[in-house]
């Protein structure tokens, strides 16, 4: 173990409050999985809800850092970032686990979840989405192996996956740009229930640029909050670097959005004053207009803090995307036919706890494993 | 398909016979149900119910009139449940419906999200749900005999044993020989986000026109009525 991981604190504060919501997740996902689809607020014209909005589109988007940082890496040999492909990969293995995690769960035959594997559907978007899952999270487990690896004292092991970790990173990358873009496709299945200002046939390729969008945010976000908790100097090269990418995503994301608005539903359906439109702005705002200014400031671009807060905004509004997919914009359909849909405690606990329970297992795996210490040793 | 429905709605008078036939074939449990201002009961179709008929009124000639449509699975075409489903658990029989394989269903819910016309329900309250909807009595068609529903209608409502393209023709001869009687579309022939029905051609009530938007579901803001009384609302 290094210096800077003996530093860090099993039981912080912080620590012990994740640790008190996971007990209390602990015991929502019992609930769940006792009891049955009974405890979510989920009914017949309301199918899919927090859940699958925030956890699954939300957690899946956030792990684009992964694919991003490893083909840069490994594909396109870009050294200044190895030192972040490990909690970039990190990051985005947890992003998966959780998702997995959450589909098992809501899900109404949990112990089925292997039937895509071998009851095949091709023709189904689900089936590709739950092939992919599987597929990626392989992957990324693969990835991430050789930090588990060399703890255990396994070198050659970890010497034979890295030396495949070119076409490993090369196979993730394919899978992940497929599973992006997949999620946006499945919901091109509902062009008359999801608002038109959501819904367009360029579903999948939206998801995908505002994933990419995310995911370098995300890795820049854990590298940072990880240097600050954990005592581990920051390199603002990479950083700058990560910051440069988003302006050009972001940028990218923006100018299509507004042709999408342009040619969907029309400018003017953004400003009707709905709860939808409401949402779309908030979702344009916080997540691409504002960091977008916001970077093209010196001042903010080349300050750790800067992007920080840069970082915060972009995974919100990303979020707060795949909200108003999942949720808010199928809302309107719901309510014609007279349902409301908001989440029970239990679904909120059970969000929470995946959240809290990522943290945790990241901090750990920093703690236990060489994750931000890769670049000394 | 040799078999399919005729249903003309102007000739229905509202006795839910086919409603209760549809529960004793398929063995579905009564619901618990209240009176509601339009007297649809159970007001939606529900993983017991997997079909109701559509109580709704319209004015005639300065009268009241009492109009019926009936709520169920069209059996597409090209049904986007069955598209959606990542085990093929929905899936097209060569004899027409669309039916469901419980032991393949993974419980996703994307046949629920998928459907047009939300018909695919689910047992919410089961710890092992299954997906719930019409089956235009398979087993019956397969045994040569005629669904459950068209069975028991006294009305002459829903004809059954013409192929659709017979069916087809039979709507549109009555469509144009009495235009005032019916609303001017023919249900299940064509329609936005999904294909055709195999199985099923509807004709409705004029006054049905009020409540349908173009493509989209045909009980709209009706059921938000409905529903917002049922909340007590
Ligand atoms: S009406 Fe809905 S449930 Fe029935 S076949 Fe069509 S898509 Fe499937
Ligand atoms: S709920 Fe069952 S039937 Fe419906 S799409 Fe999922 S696996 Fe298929």
């Amino acid at each position: 173990m290094t210096p800077a991981q003996d530093k860090i604190k099993l039981f912080t504060p912080v620590t012990l409050g994740l640790l008190i919501v996971i007990i209390a997740g602990a015991l929502a996902v019992y609930k769940k999985l006792t009891l049955g689809e009974i405890t979510t607020n989920l009914q017949d014209d309301f199918p899919w809800g927090l859940w699958i909005g925030f956890n699954v589109l939300g957690g899946v988007a956030m792990a684009a850092g992964g694919f991003v940082i490893a083909s840069a890496v490994y594909l396109l040999n870009m050294k200044k970032y190895k030192p972040i492909a490990r909690p970039a990969i990190l990051t985005a293995f947890i992003g998966y686990l959780l998702a997995a995690f959450t589909i098992f769960l809501d899900i109404g035959h949990p112990m089925r979840i292997w039937h895509p594997m071998v009851m095949w559907q091709i023709r189904s978007v689900m089936f590709i989405v739950a092939i992919h899952v599987i597929l990626y999270t392989t992957v990324l487990g693969l990835e991430s192996s050789p930090m588990l690896l060399e703890k255990l004292k396994l070198g050659g092991l970890k010497k034979i996956i890295e030396k495949l970790m070119v076409p490993i990173a090369l196979f993730g990358t394919l899978l992940s740009v497929l599973h992006q873009s997949s999620l946006g496709a499945v919901y091109l299945i509902v062009p008359d229930k999801l608002h038109s200002l959501w819904y367009s046939q360029t579903l999948p390729f939206s998801f995908l640029v505002s994933a990419v969008m995310m995911g370098l945010c995300m890795v820049s976000f854990v590298s940072i909050l990880s240097s600050k908790f954990f005592n581990h100097s920051a390199n603002m090269g990479i950083f700058s670097g990560l910051a440069r990418g988003s302006i050009i995503t972001i940028a990218f994301y923006l100018i299509l959005k507004i042709y999408l608005l342009l040619t969907g539903p029309g400018a003017a359906a953004a400003f009707t004053g709905s709860m939808e439109s409401m949402m779309y702005l908030l979702e344009m705002s916080v997540g691409v207009v504002i960091p977008l200014i916001l970077l093209l400031l010196p001042g903010i671009r080349n300050s750790i803090g800067g992007i920080f807060l840069v970082d915060i905004l972009v995974i919100g509004g990303v979020v707060i995307n795949r909200m108003n997919i999942a949720v808010f914009g199928l809302l309107k359909h719901a309510g014609e036919r007279g349902v409301r849909y908001f989440p029970t405690g239990n679904e909120i606990m059970v969000t929470l706890f995946l959240i809290a329970f990522g943290a945790v297992l990241f901090k750990l795996a920093v703690k236990y494993l060489n994750v931000l210490s890769y670049e000394e040793a | 398909m040799e078999s399919s429905f005729l249903i003309d709605m102007t000739k229905c008078n509202g006795c839910r016979g086919c409603q209760v036939a549809c529960k004793q074939w398929n063995q579905n449990q009564a619901d618990k149900t209240k009176i509601s201002p339009k007297f649809t009961n159970p007001v939606k179709l529900n993983a017991k119910t997997y079909t109701n008929i559509d109580f709704f009124e319209s004015e005639k000639d300065g009268h009241l009139s009492r109009n019926f449509a009936r709520n169920g699975c069209f059996h597409c075409k090209k049904p986007s449940c069955v598209s959606a489903c990542p085990v093929a658990a929905l899936f097209k029989t060569k004899e027409g419906p669309v039916i469901y394989r419980a032991e393949r269903c993974i419980g996703c819910r994307y046949c629920m999200l998928a459907c047009p016309f939300n018909i695919p329900k689910f047992e919410w309250e089961s710890i092992s749900p299954r997906i719930q909807k019409c089956t235009f009595c398979h087993e019956r068609i397969l045994d040569n005999k005629i669904p459950a529903c068209a069975k028991t209608c006294p009305s002459g409502t829903i004809h059954f044993g013409d192929s659709i393209e017979n069916n087809l023709k039979e709507a549109r001869r009555r469509l144009s020989e009495n235009p005032g009687r019916y609303f001017n579309h023919i249900y299940g022939e064509r329609r936005c986000g999904s294909s055709r029905s195999d199985l099923e051609i509807h004709l409705r009530h004029p006054g049905h026109h009020r409540r349908s938007t173009g493509c989209r579901h045909r009980q709209l803001d009706y059921h938000a009525q409905e529903q917002k009384y049922a909340r007590g609302g």
